[in-house]
């Protein structure tokens, strides 16, 4: 059996925002994404995370490094409409009370992850009828693939109770909902575009803490369950940990720790994650003030892969 | 022992077009010396305008029902310059976000000592004096070169501390701390509350807690209460309210956190306490989405 | 036991009454906004029929000169040439308020495109707009209007004209600010993402997030429109004899201070259309302001 192919691969990525200094968010980052995981990363406040976010996007340009989509090239996003073969990349954003456009029906809203998939899938079928005439297989091919699955929601209705809704509520503004049910519908509208990768920048931070859980929970069946890759970004390692497969740590826009959840959160090796963890602290009744860390000194030390 | 603060039977509604709107529905508390009082619940729940209203900060158009005593004045009855005189004197009040709670455009030091002046009586540099004790003690180093700097130069945390030294500059009998560490990273945060812990300790402060994170509750809190729909649902030692919580909606809150007594541990729990997927709306007890 | 959820709306019947009073923006059920309201509904149906219920031909002058208000059948006397002033001030409505309301319409479409593309695109296009409009702005605005009015001659088409090239710039203004506002709004870059190119991102999330508050802006400037056209005929730029228009009507009103009637009725019906628009404008700005109405 063949390697598996990474749906995203990022290669030494760098990101500089211009200023007096500029600021070097991310500075060399690497990582792959596999069909169908679910990988978090996590870091605290001006770690590089979001910035890493919107590099997968396309929102922000790297200034160095490479960040492949199927074999195709992550370019910044202009003025003109994206590449119908980067579509495959869809996000939810942090902000419940901005991630919805509140002057349109939710319907309407979900539905243009639906007119996108359709739109790859028509792609797709014309790229099949081009294959006629060439023998060789054009990469194009897997790039649009729209994983058209027989048990998908086919209308903005089906989407809303596919995420726990009501069909009827396809036709109400978003300020009627509240901030998990507005995620959910943000969950469902990228989505229904059937990407193979979903990005969730910090999708739960905003929530109650006893809804940060499911939601999180519900956007990793869904994902899983269509095959899509999801990074979820985060800065909450206890809710992560329970949804991820693998994590990633970045501090201080570098990758400091990776590898599988289980081993990072039981036996994290590099000093800022043991320190991360120190701090984070447990509903348990115990009355134990969280560890400070002691200096930042060690952080610099060299990442540790599991 | 006695409470410094006690809420008793706290009702609060907003007059809208459509009638009262009920935010309070008898709320009671007390707060003793030397203890951290928590105040947790979701958003909306009541626990801010709880907070707020301790310090005669409610909002427009409410009326309020009950007594909130201290040092045997009930602080509902007073007004105008009698109720200046307890807010930031007698108590004190640290919010959420430092970076707008301090007034970008005033140095620290005028920002430690003014209020100082005011309330005390005391002279400039006598106010200088307590400025840089109060800085002192929560952990800000510099001394008066400190207090010439503008709260920008500051970091989250830091400015936080600052934020609690100026609360706490005229030495309140209490401390009304609402989400103090929410906007702070968990490693910052680990600090800040490492500190409000030592001055409740040392300087035998009462605070009043107000958090959504019972995380942070489990680590400061002496008692916590837990308030749902402007009621306070469950009011315990920590200890009773984590591990044996009395009240259903307590224990349907602690189940969904991971981390807590017979709360999420892993995805196989997720998977067993949403079969679903996480589709359903709302339990039982009413948390919602 | 169960209490109702506090934070909901409790859904409340009413009587059909009652909601269409609900409906009008609350700024306007005070009993200044309703008179303002009345006032300026008044007006709009003098513009339509004004001529038609005219006591008297508005460019006759077959009335004794100079009568003060009440003789000779005109109530509200008559000018230097023997014309019912009454009847010239319910003519004037169509032409000043007509004109105030074709300026501000074109002044939004102007500035709002030029606001919109300079928000949405960026760089050196929002550099290019922004720039022009600065350039204008610097003008004093009745001095720029005057000397545009001159230079195309005076007529009442070229006063709307010269109004339009002073009064664009600030709906550019503020458009391009609400306009970057949105885009960094996460549904914006949310659409980017699925595919929407720059037209259907400006039509479908941007634009109708705007019109809202330009329309309130619009509303609150018809009053200002309606006295820089006034001022402009006042001044000779505008109207010519012999068009009803109240600006002018004022200024021969300048010119016979003795026979106060000639300018206080004509500023009068100025004074009413821009301060009921204002109070309108003001209504909807409060409606239309998504913070106005949460507790």
């Amino acid at each position: 059996m063949t390697e598996p192919m990474p749906v995203i691969s990022v290669r030494d990525v760098h990101v500089d925002y211009p200023g007096h200094p500029p600021v070097h968010a991310v500075r060399g980052v690497s990582f792959d994404l596999f069909e169908g995981e679910v990988v978090g990363l996590v870091g605290e406040s001006g770690c590089g995370k979001s910035t890493m976010a919107r590099v997968l996007t396309g929102l922000v340009p790297r200034t160095e490094g490479e960040v492949e989509f199927l074999g195709e090239s992550v370019e910044a996003l202009g003025i003109g409409r994206r590449p119908v073969e980067l579509t495959g990349i869809q996000m939810v954003f942090q902000d419940p009370g901005s991630s919805l456009n509140p002057r349109r029906r939710v319907g309407s809203q979900i539905m243009d992850g639906l007119k996108l998939a359709a739109y790859r899938e028509r792609r797709r079928l014309a790229e099949l009828e081009d294959l006629l005439d060439d023998p060789d297989l054009p990469p194009l091919l897997t790039r649009t693939a729209s994983r058209s699955l027989p048990d998908q929601p086919k209308t903005p209705a089906e989407w809303l109770e596919r995420v726990g809704l009501d069909a009827a509520d396809a036709n109400r503004y978003p300020r009627s909902f509240s901030g998990g049910q507005r995620q959910r519908i943000a969950t469902a509208r990228a989505l229904a575009a059937q990407p193979q990768v979903l990005i969730g920048d910090e999708p739960i931070s905003a929530l109650d803490a006893s809804t940060q859980a499911r939601v999180a929970y519900l956007m990793s069946t869904l994902a899983v369950s269509q095959g899509t890759a999801l990074l979820f970004i985060s800065h909450d390692l206890s809710v992560v940990r329970l949804i991820a497969d693998r994590l990633l740590v970045m501090w201080s826009g570098r990758i400091v720790e990776s590898g599988p959840t289980e081993e990072v959160w039981s036996n994290p090796g590099h000093p800022y994650t043991k320190s991360l963890l120190a701090a984070i602290p447990a509903p348990d009744g115990a009355g134990r003030l969280p560890a400070m860390p002691e200096s930042q000194a060690d952080f610099d030390a060299p990442p540790v892969i599991h | 022992m006695t409470a410094v603060l006690r809420i008793e039977d706290l009702s609060l509604g907003i007059r809208t077009e459509d009638g009262l709107r009920p935010i309070l529905d008898g709320v009671s508390l007390e707060v003793q010396r030397g203890q951290v009082q928590g105040l947790a619940g979701e958003s909306g729940s009541g626990k801010t305008i709880t907070g707020l209203t301790v310090i005669g900060l409610e909002p427009n158009r409410s009326e309020i029902s009950g007594h909130i005593w201290l040092d045997g004045q009930d602080l509902l009855k007073l007004t105008g310059s009698a109720l200046n005189a307890v807010r930031g004197a007698k108590v004190g009040m640290v919010f959420q976000d430092p970076s707008t709670s301090l007034h970008p455009q005033l140095t620290v030091g005028s920002q430690l000592t003014d209020h100082v002046r005011y309330h005390l009586k005391v002279s400039k540099d006598e106010a200088r004096d307590r400025a840089v004790q109060a800085l002192d003690r929560v952990g800000v180093q510099g001394g008066r070169a400190t207090l010439a700097r503008y709260p920008h130069e500051f970091s989250g945390g830091q400015r936080q501390r600052i934020a609690i030294a100026i609360a706490l500059a005229c030495d309140p009998a209490v401390l009304i701390a609402d989400e103090p560490t929410t906007a702070l990273d968990v490693t910052v945060q680990a600090g800040v509350l490492t500190l409000i812990r030592s001055l409740v300790d040392s300087l035998g402060l009462a605070v009043l807690f107000i958090t959504h994170d019972l995380g942070v509750m489990s680590a400061v809190a002496d008692r916590v209460a837990i308030m749902r729909h402007g009621q306070i649902v469950e009011n315990g030692l920590r200890e009773q309210v984590f591990t044996a919580p009395t009240h259903a909606y307590t224990r349907e809150l602690l189940a969904s956190l991971p981390g807590a007594k017979g709360g999420l541990e892993s995805r196989a729990d997720l998977a067993r306490m949403f079969p679903d997927g996480g589709l359903e709306l709302a339990s039982p007890e009413g948390l919602e989405l | 036991m169960t209490r109702p959820q506090l934070t909901a709306d409790v859904p409340v019947r009413r009587s059909l009454t009652r909601r269409i009073w609900r409906a009008v923006p609350k700024g306007l059920r005070q009993p200044l906004g309703a008179v303002a309201l009345l006032i300026a509904l008044a007006w709009l149906v003098v513009c339509a029929v004004g001529p038609q219920i005219a006591p008297f031909d508005p460019l006759a002058q077959d009335l004794p000169r100079l009568a003060p208000p009440g003789e000779a059948g005109a109530v509200l006397g008559t000018d230097e040439l023997g014309r019912d002033l009454f009847s010239r001030i319910l003519a004037g409505a169509r032409v000043t308020i007509g004109l105030a309301l074709l300026l501000v319409c074109l002044s939004m479409l102007v500035g709002s495109t030029l606001g919109l593309v300079a928000g949405f695109f960026g760089r050196w296009v929002d550099e290019a707009i922004m720039r022009f409009t600065d350039l204008v702005l610097a003008f004093p605005t009745v001095i720029l209007a005057m000397v545009t009015a001159a230079a195309l001659g005076a007529s009442l088409f070229n006063a709307v004209l010269a109004a339009l090239v002073v009064s664009w710039p600030q709906y550019a203004r503020v458009v391009r600010s609400i306009v970057l506002g949105l885009r960094g709004n996460e549904f914006v870059a949310s659409g980017r993402l699925l595919g929407f190119s720059a037209g259907q991102s400006i039509r479908v999330d941007i634009l109708p997030n705007v019109t809202g508050p330009t329309l309130v802006m619009a509303s609150l400037d018809i009053g200002t429109a309606a006295l820089l056209l006034s001022g402009l005929s006042f001044l000779g730029l505008g109207a010519k004899p012999p068009t009803p228009e109240w600006g002018s009507m004022v200024s021969q009103g300048v010119t016979h201070l003795n026979q106060w009637w000639l300018g206080v009725f004509p500023g009068l019906a100025i004074l009413t259309v821009v301060i009921s628009f204002n109070f309108i404008g003001d209504a909807l700005r409060d409606a239309l302001d998504p913070g106005a109405e949460k507790a």
